[in-house]
C-alpha cells in the first residue's frame, strides 16, 4: 500500500513538472525525427575523384570528358543502396589541394586519385610492366572513411573490369591525409571529448544565471541598475575561465594517457576558450526560460544534444547546404558553434594545422558567439529584467 | 526637485490627500486642511454610552436604553458614591498610553509620492488610482490583507514594476523618466535574498560595487555595518552557515550598503528572536534619525507596525482605505478598548440581565463560559459603571483584564474578517 502511494505521488509530481516530462519523453524521439528529416536514412557518402593530368573541366573536350575520372564518377553515382537511394555522391575535382582541404574539413569522406592515362596504361600494359594504381585518400580518423573505403575498393575493381573488359585486378592503395593514419583510436576521441567538456558549460552557466533568479538576488541587482549585459557578461567570463581550465585539464589528462597533438597545443586551447565563450549565449537563452536551477538543468539537456549530435563532435554528419557566403558553402549545422570548433580541433590536433589554418573557424565561432550572446542578453532582459 | 508649477501642484495634492483620507476613492472621514501638512487631531473620545444607546437601532431599544440609563445612573450613584471611591485615582492597569506623539511641526520633504498610480493584471486591478506621499524622516507603515496591493505598490515604487497609470516620484525624480532614482531605495524583502556561498563581508562589498561604490569605501562601510548589527564575528563565514537571525540581519544590511535615503522593509522582524528584534528595531530607528531618512514598512504584524511606524496606510483591494498616525487611526476607527471580566461562576441567575444592561454600555459584549468580554470607548470612564452593573446583579467577579484598542482592531474594522486569497 505504501509502495503504491509513493508510486502514485511520484507519478503525480512528474506529471506536474511539464518541462522535465517533455524532455524525458520527447528528446530522443525528437532527435530521431530530426535525423530522419536531415538524412532520411539514405545519406550518400561524399566521394571526390581527381584525375591527374586532366584539363580543367571548362576547357575539356568531349573526348576528354569521358576520361577515366569522368567514367568513374558516373559509375560511383550509379551505385545504389539495397533499399534504394544513392550510395555515393561523387564529383570530379580540379585540384588535389582543394580536395584534401575538403577532406580535412570532413566535407567529403574519401578522395579517389586516378593517375594520368590510367585506362590506356591498363589496356596497353604487358604482363611484366608496372601497373598503374589507384589511391583512396582520406582522413583515417574519420569514421566515414573506413566504411566508404571498403565500398570504394569493390567499386574500383568493377570499374576497371568494365573499362578494360578483363578480370584483371587493380592495385588500390589507401593513403592518409596528413598523419591521420598514425592516430590511435583513443586519440581520435579526444577532440570530441574536448568539445563535450566545453558544451557541458551550458549546464553550469545556465544554472548559475538561474540561481540569481531563483534566489531573488537578481532583484537586488536590478535595483542597483545593473544591466543584463553586465550581469551576463560577468558570469560568462567566469564560465569561460572555467571552460578553459576544463580544456587544459582534459588535455593534461589525455597527454598523461598518451595523447599527442600534431599541431600547437595553444591553438587548440584557444579554440576551446573561444568555443566556451560562444556557448555562453546558448546558456543565457536557456536561463531566459528557466525559473529554477532544476529547470535550467533539465532545459540544458536539449542544446547539449543538439550541439553534440549535429555539430559532428560525435560523428561526422553530411552538410545540409543553406547557401554560399564569400565563396564558402554554408550549411545548416554551421549555425552551431561546435561545428567549427570540431573542424578546427581536428585540423590542429590531427593534421598539425597552425593558427593561420584555423582562422576561418575561429572567426566563425566568434561571430556565432556574438550572435548567440546578443540573443541571450536580449531574451534574458526581456523575460527576467524588463520593468513591465 | 520640482519646478514652481509642480511644487504648487504637489502642495495642492498633499492638501487634498490629507483632507480626503489620502485616496479620492476612499470613503473615509474628512478633516479640514492643517497647516503643517498633517491631519489635525480629533482630540477626545465620542460620548460612548448615550451615543451608543441612541444609535442602538430600534425604537424599543431606545426606550429600554433610556430607562436603563436612569437605572444605571442609580447604579453608578450607588456604586460610585456608596463605595466611597470617588476620590480614587484610576486603576493603574487602565493607565495605558501608547506614548506616541507625532511631533513633526515643520514642513517635511516628500521622499516618495504616488500620484494616481494604477496597476492592472488583466482584469484584476491590483492598485487602483493610489495617491500617497511619504515624508522624509518618517517610518511609514503599509498594512493590508493578502491581495491588498501592498507588494505591487512597493514593487512599483522600487522601480521593479511600471504603473499602467500615474506617476511615482522618488526624492523629487519621476521614476519613469529617471530610473536611476531607484538608487535612493534599499529593499529588505521578507524572504532571505543572499548569496549563500559568499561571506557577509564579500556580499556587502559585491553589492556595493553594483552601485559603483569604490571597494575601499564599501569595505569600511560593510565592516561598520556588520559591527553595528552584531555580525562582526561572522564577517568571514559563508552565509549558508549563519543562523536564521543572522541571515535576517544581513538581509537588512544588504538593503543599506549603498546608503539609500529610503528603506523598504518587508516583515523585518519575522524570524528574529526577541533580542535580535530589539536590535533591529533600534538600528532602524537610529538609521532614520541619523539622516532624516525614510522607512516604508510592510507587515502583517500589527504590533510591529504600531511600535515602529509614525504613520500607517491601510490598503485593501488596491485602494487606500485610511492613512494616519497609529493613534489617530485607532481614534478614527476605534471600536473601543477591550475589557474582560472573569466571573466566579457561569451559572449566575442574573447574568443574562446583566449582559443586557452591559450591552447598552459597550459596543460589543461576548460571553463565553466564565468570561464576559466587552468593547467600549473610554474604558477608564466606564469601568466603574460596568463593575457597578455586576455588583447590582450580585455577580461575583473573579478577575478583571483590560486591553486597549490596537491597530489590529482598526485593521479588521477597515478590511473585515473574511479570509483573503494570496
Amino acid at each position: 500500500m505504501r509502495l503504491w502511494s509513493v508510486f502514485r505521488k511520484s507519478i503525480r509530481e512528474q506529471w506536474r513538472e511539464p518541462w522535465g516530462l517533455a524532455l524525458t519523453l520527447g528528446t530522443a524521439p525528437f532527435f530521431v525525427l530530426l535525423y530522419w528529416l536531415f538524412f532520411g536514412g539514405t545519406t550518400p557518402f561524399v566521394v571526390l575523384v581527381f584525375e591527374e593530368g586532366r584539363p580543367p573541366l571548362k576547357t575539356a573536350t568531349k573526348e576528354e570528358e569521358v576520361s577515366a575520372g569522368g567514367q568513374l564518377v558516373k559509375l560511383l553515382a550509379s551505385l545504389k543502396r539495397p533499399r534504394g537511394g544513392a550510395l555515393m555522391k561523387a564529383s570530379l575535382v580540379e585540384g588535389l589541394a582543394e580536395a584534401k582541404q575538403r577532406l580535412t574539413r570532413r566535407q567529403a569522406a574519401a578522395l579517389v586519385v586516378v593517375p594520368r592515362g590510367f585506362l590506356q596504361a591498363l589496356a596497353g600494359a604487358d604482363a611484366n610492366a608496372k601497373k598503374p594504381k589507384l589511391r583512396i585518400v582520406g582522413d583515417f580518423t574519420d569514421p566515414q572513411y573506413a566504411s566508404v573505403a571498403v565500398v570504394l575498393n569493390a567499386a574500383l575493381q568493377r570499374f576497371v573490369q568494365e573499362a578494360t573488359n578483363t578480370m584483371m585486378p587493380v592495385e588500390v592503395a589507401k593513403e592518409a591525409i596528413a598523419r591521420s593514419d598514425q592516430r590511435t583510436e583513443f586519440e581520435n576521441y579526444v577532440p570530441g571529448l574536448l568539445i563535450l567538456s566545453v558544451v557541458m558549460l551550458i549546464f553550469s552557466a545556465a544554472m548559475t544565471i538561474t540561481y540569481e533568479v531563483e534566489m531573488g538576488t537578481l532583484r537586488r541587482l536590478q535595483l542597483s541598475n545593473l544591466s543584463a549585459f553586465s550581469l551576463l557578461l560577468g558570469i560568462a567570463l567566469s564560465q569561460v575561465l572555467l571552460g578553459t581550465l576544463s580544456v587544459l585539464l582534459t588535455f593534461g589528462m589525455a597527454a598523461i594517457l598518451g595523447f599527442r597533438s600534431q599541431g600547437p597545443l595553444w591553438v587548440a586551447i584557444l579554440v576551446g576558450a573561444v568555443t566556451s565563450l560562444s556557448i555562453m549565449g546558448v546558456a543565457m537563452i536557456v536561463a531566459s526560460f528557466a525559473r529554477t536551477v532544476t529547470e535550467a538543468f533539465l532545459l540544458s539537456n536539449f542544446p547539449l544534444f543538439l550541439l553534440m549530435f549535429f555539430s559532428g563532435a560525435i560523428r561526422p554528419i553530411p552538410k545540409v547546404p543553406l547557401g554560399v557566403i564569400g565563396g564558402r558553402e554554408i550549411g545548416l549545422y554551421d549555425l552551431l558553434q561546435p561545428t567549427h570548433a570540431v573542424v578546427a580541433l581536428n585540423k590542429v590536433l590531427t593534421f598539425g594545422a597552425s593558427l593561420r589554418d584555423v582562422v576561418f573557424e575561429v572567426i566563425a565561432v566568434l561571430v556565432l558567439a556574438v550572435l548567440y550572446f546578443g540573443v541571450g542578453v536580449a531574451l534574458f532582459h526581456l523575460r527576467r529584467m524588463r520593468i513591465a | 526637485m520640482f519646478d514652481a508649477k509642480d511644487s504648487g501642484n504637489q502642495e495642492a495634492q498633499r492638501s487634498a490627500r490629507y483632507t480626503n483620507g489620502s485616496s479620492h476613492r476612499a470613503n473615509t472621514k474628512e478633516y479640514p486642511p492643517s497647516t503643517n501638512g498633517y491631519p489635525p487631531s480629533t482630540n477626545g473620545y465620542p460620548p460612548s454610552f448615550v451615543f451608543e444607546a441612541e444609535n442602538a437601532g430600534s425604537t424599543a431599544r431606545k426606550k429600554v436604553a433610556a430607562s436603563l440609563a436612569s437605572a444605571i445612573d442609580r447604579v453608578v450613584s450607588e456604586t460610585w458614591e456608596g463605595s466611597g471611591q470617588a476620590s480614587m485615582a484610576p486603576m493603574p492597569v487602565l493607565a495605558f498610553a501608547s506614548g506616541r506623539a507625532y511631533t513633526q511641526h515643520t514642513e517635511p520633504a516628500v521622499a516618495v509620492e504616488l500620484r494616481g498610480v494604477t496597476k492592472r493584471y488583466g482584469s484584476l486591478v491590483a492598485v487602483d488610482h493610489l495617491d500617497m506621499a511619504i515624508q522624509s524622516g518618517e517610518i511609514f507603515g503599509m498594512l493590508g490583507p493578502n491581495g491588498a496591493g501592498k507588494t505591487t505598490t512597493i514593487q512599483m515604487l522600487c522601480g521593479l514594476l511600471k504603473p499602467d497609470e500615474g506617476e511615482i516620484w522618488v526624492q523629487g525624480a519621476c521614476l519613469s523618466s529617471s530610473p536611476d532614482a531607484r538608487r535612493h531605495i534599499g529593499v529588505c524583502p521578507q524572504q532571505l535574498v543572499l548569496w549563500e556561498k559568499m561571506t557577509p563581508l564579500e556580499q556587502l562589498v559585491f553589492l556595493a560595487s553594483a552601485y559603483d561604490i569604490p571597494e575601499k569605501i564599501a569595505h569600511t562601510r560593510a565592516l561598520l555595518m556588520l559591527k553595528a548589527l552584531g555580525l562582526w564575528e561572522k564577517r568571514d563565514t559563508l552565509a549558508k552557515y549563519l543562523s536564521g537571525g543572522m541571515k535576517r540581519r544581513l538581509n537588512l544590511l544588504m538593503a543599506l550598503i549603498h546608503e539609500p535615503s529610503i528603506l523598504v522593509l518587508d516583515e523585518p522582524e519575522a524570524g528574529l528572536d526577541p533580542q535580535s528584534r530589539v536590535l533591529v528595531r533600534e538600528y532602524v530607528r537610529a538609521w532614520v534619525r541619523e539622516g532624516q531618512r525614510t522607512v516604508i514598512l510592510t507587515s502583517h504584524n500589527m504590533d510591529e507596525v504600531e511600535r515602529l511606524a509614525d504613520r500607517v496606510a491601510v490598503m485593501d483591494r488596491g485602494q487606500l482605505l485610511s492613512l494616519d498616525t497609529p493613534d489617530q487611526l485607532k481614534r478614527q476607527h476605534q471600536q473601543g478598548d477591550l475589557l474582560e471580566i472573569e466571573i466566579a461562576d457561569a451559572a449566575q441567575p442574573h447574568l443574562e440581565e446583566a449582559l443586557f444592561v452591559l450591552h447598552q454600555i459597550a459596543s460589543e459584549v461576548r460571553w463565553e463560559g466564565t468570561i464576559v468580554s466587552m468593547r467600549m470607548d473610554s474604558l477608564v470612564e466606564h469601568l466603574s459603571l460596568v463593575l457597578g452593573v455586576f455588583r447590582r446583579f450580585k455577580i461575583a467577579i473573579h478577575a478583571v483584564r483590560t486591553r486597549p484598542s490596537t491597530l489590529e482592531d482598526v485593521f479588521i474594522s477597515l478590511t473585515g474578517r473574511a479570509l483573503r486569497d494570496e
